[in-house]
């Protein structure tokens, strides 16, 4: 419907007409701010934890491991310059070569969801699997945070 | 023809040109959520609504 507009308005005269391309959802997905009618289900937005431990391409495993350790953490988000996250590194993978490149440790590819995910869905993706939390990116694949199953089931509970 | 953009130009449209941000979907759907700032002029009503309501002088980005 946009490229029509966009034409339209030209023909109208308007001379700067831009065609917004990913729309309203992209823009929404990206957690930038809205007006809306009524509160919608609750989401991954909602519960989000922050403080993640970040290790970029090229850190050597040793240092990254210091970092998590220090935190108090057991994981590490690896991205790269664009903070777009690339895989995650936890458990034994921290004790293996110290002069390793975290990209080369990594578990890459890790699931994601977006600030806009319906918690149900987040719970409904996460409990059957095991799994204690997933990370949250924009929709260009930036990290944003972490959202845990526990959080996403407590917020649902208080809110039935 | 307009030229096609995504959310970091966007971005920087609002910021430095103060671009007017336009819904064309049908009223229902701006109601429930939209952009803020932006203002409704559905698609069938952009030949009325258009000069009066939007600043020839500025970027329009419609979505």
């Amino acid at each position: 419907m946009s490229p029509r507009a966009a034409a339209r308005l030209e023909t109208l005269g308007f001379e700067k007409v831009y065609d917004y391309v990913s729309g309203k959802s992209d823009w929404i997905a990206a957690g930038l701010p809205t007006v809306r009618q009524s509160a919608g289900p609750p989401t991954a937005g909602g519960t989000l934890r922050a403080g993640d431990v970040i290790g970029h391409v090229g850190e050597r495993l040793g240092d990254a491991v210091r970092r998590v350790r220090a935190e108090g953490q057991d994981e590490l988000i690896v991205v790269d310059d664009r903070h777009v996250v690339l895989g995650r590194i936890r458990g034994a993978a921290f004790d293996g070569d110290p002069d390793a490149l975290v990209e080369d440790v990594m578990r890459p590819g890790p699931a994601t969801v977006r600030l806009d995910t319906p918690l149900e869905t987040v719970v409904a993706s996460l409990g059957p699997a095991g799994v204690a939390n997933t990370l949250v990116t924009d929709p260009d694949g930036r990290f944003i945070g972490t959202v845990y199953l526990e959080d996403a089931r407590n917020r649902l509970g208080h809110d039935r | 023809m307009a030229t096609r953009i995504w959310r970091d130009e966007l971005l920087r449209l609002i910021r430095d040109e103060a671009a007017q941000l336009v819904e064309v979907l049908p009223p229902p759907e701006y109601e429930d959520e939209h952009i803020e700032g932006a203002i409704s002029i559905p698609l069938k009503d952009l030949d009325r609504d258009a000069k009066e309501r939007l600043d020839p002088g500025r970027p329009v980005v419609v979505y």
